[in-house]
């Protein structure tokens, strides 16, 4: 016995009233719930959509959907870390190694040839410029979603742009200089800077990996 | 029985997974059901965090396609995933015969 629309329906209805929120979780379980009633209802005549869905829901346990949310959670954010290194360490191979070593070799001679103030300012205007762009193309994707994704819940706190703000914010805080770093190692502040980029780079790179990766699972999450 | 399940679990999808091609969620639970004439009970509670590690690790992709009227999502295993697949069902093979030789030492004795 096949379940109707309108009962697939209430099967999405029942998990957001289960407190399950996002559409990607909502969509498994609705599948699981559906295709569980549908064989309880075959099994036996007696047997109604509402009592097969309360035994169905009972086999989750006592914690019910929260459990299963909580866990897919963990494995989300592992999945943006690991998207994350992929992604930074493509800059350490051909052929964007290749732009790596532009960076490097330009801000180094840039740097070489600057004052403190310069530097300093530079570092504040791409931790501005990167973030401001982040955010903006954050939030053009969260826009794009009808329904709320856990795979795209926390694409800005995760980001590395979001580590350098605190990092920024703690440097001012303490009235440290990042041209500081000059006294130990002349190399140091190129190399910072061309990590600041590449993470950035990196990054723009996970957003619309996952963007693109969550609209061919979801197209209808989309608008 | 499913105390000794625990440890194994995540490699039996992987076998399931690796013999059939793509399946989705449900149809794990009812196929391990089907084969063990249902010793062997997966809760929707252990399947899924395992289905989803192994996606996060890119073990497994999955897809999604319309099927009487919702949303089905199905998993497959990745080339990369085949080969975690191949090892991991060898060491299971390999544990499971050790396992055996100790529960009936007379055949290691043969």
């Amino acid at each position: 016995m096949k379940l109707t629309e309108v009962q697939i329906e209430e099967l999405y209805a029942f998990t957001r009233k289960k407190y399950v929120e996002y559409y990607d979780v909502q969509t498994e379980l609705v599948d699981h719930l559906a295709s569980s009633i549908e064989e309880k209802m075959s099994e036996s005549s007696n047997i109604n959509f509402e009592t097969a869905l309360q035994q169905v829901y009972a086999q989750f346990g006592i914690f019910g959907f929260s459990e299963l949310v909580e866990k897919k959670g963990i494995q989300v954010a592992i999945k943006d870390r690991k998207l994350f290194r992929k992604s930074f360490y493509e800059y350490f191979k051909l052929p964007k190694i290749l732009l790596l070593v532009m960076i490097l070799m330009v801000s180094y001679k840039v740097f070489e040839i600057s004052n403190n103030d310069f530097i300093s300012y530079c570092f504040y205007t791409i931790i501005v410029i990167f973030n401001v762009k982040y955010i903006t193309k954050s939030i053009r994707v969260k826009r794009s979603v009808k329904e709320p994704l856990l795979q795209l819940e926390n694409i800005y706190v995760m980001s590395a742009s979001f580590g350098f703000s605190l990092f920024l914010i703690f440097c001012i805080f303490f009235n440290l200089s990042i041209t500081d770093l000059r006294n130990y190692y002349h190399a140091l502040i190129p190399l910072l800077f061309s990590s600041i980029t590449i993470c950035y780079l990196a990054e723009i790179d996970v957003l619309n990996k996952l963007f693109n990766q969550q609209k061919r699972l979801y197209p209808e999450a989309f608008k | 029985m499913n105390q000794h399940i625990k440890g194994s679990l995540s490699t039996i999808i992987l076998k399931l997974l690796y013999d059939n091609g793509r399946m989705y969620g449900y149809e794990i639970t009812q196929k391990v059901k089907e084969i063990t004439q249902e010793d062997i009970q997966i809760t929707e509670g252990a399947l899924y965090p395992i289905l989803h590690k192994f996606e996060a690790e890119e073990i497994l992709i999955a897809e999604t396609e319309k099927v009487e009227g919702r949303v089905r999502k199905y998993y497959k295993i990745t080339p990369k995933g085949n080969e975690v697949a191949i090892d991991r069902i060898a060491e299971l093979r390999a544990f499971a015969e050790n396992l055996n030789l100790i529960l009936n030492p007379k055949l290691a004795l043969q």
